[in-house]
């Protein structure tokens, strides 16, 4: 008895052990002891954001992932940061430049992207081609038109840092800094960029309520046969269904865009559908900063755009030359009523 | 008091016996340990030529010179096949760097006592790990082996120069990526690695000149930039993964 007792301990024991060190293995890593684990406050309207089980969040990551997106630590001449071109006042675009300048004072190719509900989105950059929030974070650092910098060279600096080591030891443990911990802690920041206080969705709470001229924008935005803007720009709580799409901007693309990824053809001049929070905020418009206005951009998909192989069938389908100027002059009417004040000057956003 | 004496001796008693017992079932000399280390070293070369860096001194099938500048390669989910078809997987994610000789072993620990006759691996990241930066050790973005842009490891890069038809040194590139070229690698053990409580080397020939002879000999006055880029690397990618099968083969134990 007392032997089977002993032996049953003994099985126990190991099966725990194994198990324990399986885990380990397999690492998805818990939040390190006497972190504060957040909460993301998700405001009405909005969905519930998915946060990846290995990256965690707590208020000491978020706070880390910050002080890193402002810290010019992580480009190749240490002047610039996440922050130079993100911008919180543009809802984290760079100003009104069409490419922003690098450190080498090159501009890139593409309009600076705005940080905003990005726990939504799957996948990143204008043409998805970061597979994760987390992945995206090494590109522009890496990018010779942008930060320029090696990670070899900024986990350098950051382990040799007076006070970085510590910080990132107590988030997420082990004794040196890695690339893996630099692109969580930021992307834990980035995770808080919420925004969902906008008029749009005061209204929508039934806390106020639209001008006849925007109520009118509402309806040629979701009117299949004025705006039809909601197919793509999905109503009500992200404004975007983060799919490719080539709405007809070039005959030819210049940039193969989503096609680049894929390394399939028939998305080539495809692009991500950007969300249109705060949209008043983030010009110029398109992939490229090509369209200064919002007038510009409705007029694109008025009149404007031109036929290619894989022109969206929403598009294809479209009659050209829809609406009137006063249409488009409603719908700019109730894009403006995206926009979130309270987002823009939220304290905690600010370095 | 006297039953307790008894009791005693009696325990002492059988005790001893047992242990006599056991002493004579045991085995005179030091039992050997269940398992052992096996350090699985790859050796890479171009047909017998240790890799030296930045010298003009290879030539391949097709009759180019080369140098190489750089050649890594990931070996990862190596499986151990003892003879009786059981297998011995690894998990591992190790990226073999020619120019470093520390970095070209795999380490597989407590491999358990057995007759192993083939080993299995891949070249390559498979897919559920291919698309994630935010990972350590081998896959650790500062190794310089993932893309930012479009996050996905590259399996296997050989940087370089060749000797073109007018005798002008060009650069050669070959990133073998995207999960297409994922690449599965089996090699018999011609002779079997048999491990018995004693710690082990596997030595793997690594032949870079065999990587570019399918299905013809690769002119590198023709094929010298391929970075998997584009769907128009898609055939190169296939002859690829068909020329690795004799790329790896199996040298010796020890």
């Amino acid at each position: 008895m007392m032997n089977k007792l002993i032996i049953g301990a003994m099985v126990c024991f190991f099966v725990i052990s194994f198990q324990f060190g399986c885990k380990k293995k397999e690492a998805t890593p818990a939040i390190e002891q006497g972190l504060t684990p957040y909460t993301l406050q998700i405001p009405a309207g909005l969905p519930d954001m998915q946060i990846p089980s290995d990256n965690p969040m707590t208020v000491e990551g978020i706070a880390l992932g910050k002080q890193l997106f402002f810290d010019p630590i992580l480009s190749g001449d240490n002047t610039m940061a996440c922050a130079s071109c993100h911008r919180q006042s543009f809802s984290f675009t760079d100003s009104n430049l069409q490419f922003s300048i690098g450190i080498d004072h090159l501009p890139g190719t593409r309009n600076a992207m705005p940080l905003v509900n990005l726990g939504y989105q799957k996948q990143f950059f204008w043409d998805g081609g970061a597979a994760n929030l987390e992945s995206q974070v090494i590109g522009p650092i890496q990018n010779p038109v942008e930060m320029h910098e090696t990670l070899v060279n900024a986990l350098a600096e950051l382990n040799a840092h007076p006070t970085y080591p510590a910080l990132f030891k107590n988030v997420f443990g082990g004794d040196k800094i890695e690339t893996a911990m630099v692109m969580k802690a930021i992307a834990q920041f980035e995770r808080t960029l919420i925004s969902g206080n906008s008029k749009y969705d005061q209204v929508k709470l039934g806390k106020g309520s639209f001008t006849p001229q925007e109520q009118r924008g509402l309806n040629w935005f979701t009117d299949l046969n004025k705006g039809d803007c909601a197919h793509c720009h999905v109503i009500g709580s992200t404004f975007s269904d983060f799919e490719y799409r080539n709405t007809g901007l070039d005959s030819i693309p210049v940039d193969k865009g989503r096609g680049r990824i894929s390394l399939n053809t028939t998305d080539d001049g495809k692009f991500k559908t950007p969300s249109l929070r705060n949209i008043a905020l983030t010009g110029p418009y398109m992939h490229d900063g090509r369209f200064k206005t919002l007038e510009e951009c409705i007029q694109h998909y008025n009149v404007g755009y031109k036929y290619a192989d894989n022109l969206d069938p929403n598009l294809v389908n479209a009659k050209k030359g829809r609406l009137n100027p006063a249409d488009v002059q409603d719908i700019i009417a109730f894009l403006n009523t995206l926009t979130d004040t309270e987002f823009i000057n939220n304290p905690k956003f600010k370095k | 008091m006297k039953f307790i004496k008894i009791t005693f001796m009696a325990f002492i008693a059988i005790v001893s016996i047992a242990s006599c017992k056991k002493k004579k079932t045991e085995t005179p000399a030091p039992q050997l340990p269940p398992t052992a280390n096996v350090a699985i070293q790859f050796e890479n070369q171009v047909d017998g030529q240790a890799i030296e860096l930045g010298k003009m001194q290879y030539t391949n099938a097709a009759g180019n010179k080369y140098q190489i500048d750089l050649l890594k390669y990931y070996i990862t989910n190596v499986v151990l096949v003892k003879d009786d078809n059981t297998e011995l997987a690894l998990k591992n994610y190790d990226l073999i760097n020619a120019a470093d000789l520390s970095t070209c072993v795999v380490n597989a620990l407590a491999v358990p006592n057995a007759n192993y006759t083939k080993i299995k691996f891949n070249v390559g990241i498979p897919q559920d790990r291919n698309h994630n930066g935010a990972q350590n050790g081998d896959l650790d973005p500062a190794m310089g082996m993932i893309w930012d842009w479009n996050t996905g490891y590259v399996f296997f890069k050989h940087e370089g120069k060749y000797t073109n038809s007018a005798n002008a040194v060009k650069s050669l590139i070959f990133h073998y990526a995207t999960d297409r070229a994922l690449t599965p690698i089996e090699v018999p053990l011609t002779t079997a690695l048999n491990v018995n409580g004693v710690d082990k080397k596997l030595f793997i020939k690594f032949n870079l000149n065999n990587l570019y002879t399918t299905p013809t000999n690769l002119d590198f006055n023709i094929d010298n930039n391929h970075q998997s880029s584009s769907s128009a690397d898609f055939p190169w990618i296939d002859n690829m993964k068909l020329s690795f099968a004799d790329v790896f083969q199996f040298d010796k134990t020890e």
